[in-house]
């Protein structure tokens, strides 16, 4: 087994990294729905608002090599926001996500990025993703618009839909992709100088006044 | 919703809820000494003791009376809506609400809905220093589901004020100080919880659904979450947080055993059990409240909240008013009673010995009608085949074998539990009391792995004798065998017979109740001098084989029975068969082949008298000079073994085929009368 940071040598041997990845965007866009479709390949209308953050977790296969995924989930409300960029930092890559019929959550992708720079590690790979492009009727915020705003953060855009399951496994897989080739096939490339110390397992950051 | 009337009796304590919503009961027991008015910190007592306050029926009273709701001055909120900073947040939260509690029921969901947004957006609009936070909408989804829009709305708008006011202000800041509270508190409960959370630098995080929502997301039913809210609306309002730490540590032997890392314990709490024993958690919660109260919290912890948080000012104003009120008798708590026995006691002694014994007598009754579920949770664990899991005879957990029977845990976790109280599995419960997940085999749920005692429960408890059993009273009526005419047949044989594989599930199960009676049998039996034995209704044949090995003097072993047993059996296993064993198709009452001697065991007790003399004089005809005829059969005599036991057997042998079991002089009498 390979001895690089995020080998789970010390855990059960299941994978051969860990992978962290996190959902990011307005409330309402679909985060939990695109997270179920990619853990647990079902969708349920029965969806229900999301507290705070949790996590899930899908291992899949990537050039021999068994990737462990563990996905983190957070609230969209605003306010929430406080709380929630203390998990910005450990993670490897960011999905941040509109809803293509909701004009608004597409124009606070801007703020989303904004809170990325401030709380994340500089490397971090995001892509952005505009979901619920099962509804074209409803569709406001049209596909050229997503590509440019993308094109102008040189990250990565994908339309999906969680409900019919389009494009999701590819936008969750091309990001490991994109982490494992930064991370792990290439860890020393001066770019990535913070690159190994993300692959330890780190903890969210700790919040100021937490007690001995 | 319609609920029974519900009286708590406890006998632990001397405390007596009574909690009536029926004008007539409590007429009858106004006229009684023990009874007086509750007042408000009686109601808050009662929210710690077991069930709370029962049924929705009664939360819709009492949680009202907590929070100093006048019903009837409650504004029209449907008026106050205006368009408000959150609208849009809301209608998206909304809209995703209540499915947990609805499930099937789409109308109440979307009635529901409606009321929610009303709620809260007539709140938003009033109160327009209000922040609304996502978790809002679940809390007030409970008030609706167990209340009506109109006290839900001012209890609301009550606890936005108040209780959960710190959750409602511009940030989160206040929030994050709670939760920053949570480790500093478990590590005043219990050290070595805290520890190892610390250790394993999980975040509070964990329970933040928990304090913003008072549980409301965290639990599927509806019953639960209202049990937890009729205790947080009778306490203080950081009580939500001091119950976290005790549900974190009521998990600590779980907790110790896992991986300590910050994401398995993250997980580990991301869903609760349904069967949590909240009562006695909301019990130890008291007690840490009690402890700890929450000024010295913050002092330990060094991390204040704002002095003029409601947090921090609790008990507010008007509770106190309302204390003097109820007090003063000016405001009278609707139907809600409260006597305790202590009271009685000093007054009445001998009630209460009455009360007791009715009470407990009255559960012995109850107790026998639960024979039902005993007979149905046997069949199913039998059926399922759930000792044969266990048979490592190691602890195993509910969810394990659940999980591998694909079956629902919480079910299986009751029923295993009930079993074990009779004797049926094992049930570790010495560290997490009843609400423990781990079994063990026991010595009776061992025998479920042998196929005989397997076969004998399958027949037993099937469902031809089970749905059969509720025909006992056409049987009473009648004095007529009724489970063949309950299922349409004139008698349980021909029902048998056009049922193969219930006559099959029938013929095993007789194979595994004789199975272990053969050594006896053998043992009193004589056949060194027969050359032909022929066992009538032999069913699967099994003792006419066992017959034939213990005696190579038999020259013929016949097993005889009708048509559709034989034919049956032709599906068994009979390549190592004694080459002197054969099978004879026929009926008792006809004629059966010539030997000189006949066994029948459980033949005779499934027969009357006339019926039973018939057989004996069909076996006269064929029977060599010098035969013999064995019959086997239990004997219903009070001194012998098994009384009780048999005195069923006796009733089941009646109402399934007017059988019986006898009494020795009345087989002594069918033999010498048949001679």
């Amino acid at each position: 087994m390979s001895n690089t940071g995020t080998t789970a040598s010390n855990k059960s041997a299941a994978y051969d990294y860990l992978i962290k990845l996190l959902l990011i965007g307005d409330s309402g866009v679909g985060k939990s729905c695109l997270l179920l479709r990619f853990s647990e390949d079902s969708f349920t209308p029965s969806f229900i608002t999301t507290i705070g953050i949790d996590f899930k977790i899908r291992t899949i296969e990537l050039e021999g090599k068994r990737i462990k995924l563990q996905i983190w989930d957070t609230a969209g409300q605003e306010r929430f926001r406080t709380i929630t960029t203390a998990y910005y930092r450990g993670a490897m890559g960011i999905l941040l996500v509109y809803d293509v019929t909701d004009e608004k959550s597409f124009g606070n992708i801007r703020n989303w990025i904004r809170n990325i720079e401030q709380h994340a590690t500089e490397s971090v790979n995001k892509m952005l993703i505009g979901n619920k492009c099962d509804l074209p009727e409803k569709k406001v915020v049209d596909s050229s618009r997503g590509k440019a705003l993308a094109d102008e953060y040189g990250i990565k855009f994908l339309e999906t839909s969680a409900k019919n399951s389009i494009n999701v496994e590819e936008a969750f897989i091309s990001l490991a992709k994109d982490i494992k080739k930064r991370m792990i096939d290439t860890p020393n490339e001066p770019n990535n100088q913070t690159g190994n110390a993300q692959l330890s397992d780190t903890a969210p950051a700790k919040q100021k006044n937490c007690c001995k | 919703m319609k609920e029974p009337n519900y009286i708590n009796i406890r006998s632990s304590n001397k405390d007596f809820l009574c909690c009536l919503n029926h004008d007539r009961m409590v007429h009858n027991l106004r006229g009684k000494r023990f009874i007086h008015e509750v007042d408000i910190e009686g109601l808050k007592r009662c929210s710690m003791t077991e069930f709370g306050f029962v049924n929705s029926a009664l939360r819709k009273k009492i949680w009202p009376l907590l929070l100093d709701i006048d019903s009837d001055h409650i504004i029209n909120h449907h008026n106050a809506i205006v368009e408000h900073k959150d609208t849009d947040q809301v209608a998206k939260d909304v809209e995703r609400s209540m499915w947990r509690f609805t499930k099937g029921k789409s109308k109440l969901r979307d009635q529901k809905r409606a009321e929610l947004t009303r709620i809260i957006n007539a709140i938003l609009s009033l109160h327009p220093q209000l922040h609304y936070f996502q978790g809002y909408h679940e809390i007030g989804s409970i008030l609706l589901l167990v209340t009506n829009e109109t006290l839900s709305f001012a209890m609301l708008e009550r606890l936005s004020l108040y209780h959960i006011n710190d959750n409602m202000l511009p940030s989160f800041s206040e929030v994050s100080k709670l939760l920053s509270l949570v480790f500093p508190l478990l590590s005043l409960l219990d050290n070595q919880t805290y520890q190892f959370l610390n250790d394993s630098q999980v975040q509070s995080m964990f329970t933040i659904s928990w304090i913003l929502t008072w549980f409301a997301h965290n639990f599927d039913e509806l019953e639960n979450i209202a049990r937890l809210y009729d205790y947080f609306l009778s306490s203080h309002p950081l009580s939500p947080l001091y119950f976290s730490v005790v549900l974190i540590n009521h998990f600590k032997s779980n907790l110790l055993v896992l991986e300590c890392s910050y994401d398995v314990v993250h997980s580990f709490f991301s869903t609760l059990p349904e069967d949590l024993p909240l009562d006695k958690l909301i019990k130890q919660t008291q007690q840490l409240l009690e402890k700890v109260p929450p000024k010295k919290l913050q002092e330990k912890s060094k991390i204040s909240l704002l002095p003029e948080s409601p947090m921090c000012t609790y008990p507010y104003q008007w509770m106190k008013a309302m204390t003097l009120k109820s007090n003063g008798g000016e405001k009278k708590p609707f139907n809600v009673y409260k006597f305790s026995f202590y009271e009685m006691e000093n007054t009445n002694n001998t009630s209460k010995t009455i009360e007791e014994d009715y009470y407990k007598k009255q559960i012995e009754l109850i107790e026998i009608t639960q024979g039902a579920y005993r007979s149905r949770c046997l069949h199913l664990v039998t059926k399922l085949n759930l000792s044969a899991l266990l048979a490592d005879e190691k602890p195993h957990s509910v969810d394990e074998l659940a999980k591998k029977l694909r079956v629902d845990a919480t079910t299986l976790h009751k029923i295993m539990r009930a079993l074990s109280t009779i004797g049926v599995f094992k049930h570790h419960d010495q560290v997490d009391g009843v609400s423990s997940r781990i079994f063990s085999q026991s010595d009776l749920s061992r025998m479920l792995n042998n196929s005989f005692t397997r076969d004998a429960i399958l027949y037993k408890s099937g469902d031809c004798l089970y749905n059969g059993c509720s025909d006992i009273g056409e049987t009473l009526k009648t004095g007529k065998a009724s489970v063949g005419s309950g299922k349409g047949y004139s008698t349980i044989w021909e029902y048998f017979w056009d049922n193969p594989s219930e006559l099959s599930l029938f013929e095993k199960g007789m194979t595994g109740l004789t199975t272990p009676l053969i050594p006896y049998f053998l043992g009193m039996a004589d056949f060194s001098k027969f050359q032909i034995v022929v066992d009538l209704g032999g069913s699967q044949g099994i003792l006419i084989q066992e017959i034939l090995k213990e005696n190579k003097n038999i020259k013929k072993g016949i097993n005889f029975d009708v048509l559709e047993t034989i034919e049956n059996n032709k599906k068994l296993d009979r390549t190592n068969v004694d080459s002197r064993f054969s099978e004879v198709v026929g009926s008792f009452f006809e004629q059966v082949p010539v030997a000189d001697c006949y066994t029948m065991s459980k033949i005779i007790h499934d027969w009357d008298v006339i019926k039973s003399k018939q057989i004996l004089e069909t076996i006269g005809r064929s029977i060599k000079p010098n035969g013999k005829v064995y019959i086997f059969d239990l004997i219903l005599e009070k001194d012998r073994d098994f009384y009780t036991y048999r005195t069923w057997i006796d009733i089941d042998l009646w109402h399934s085929c007017n059988g019986r079991q006898r009494t020795e002089k009345e087989y002594q009498d069918l033999s010498s009368s048949a001679d």
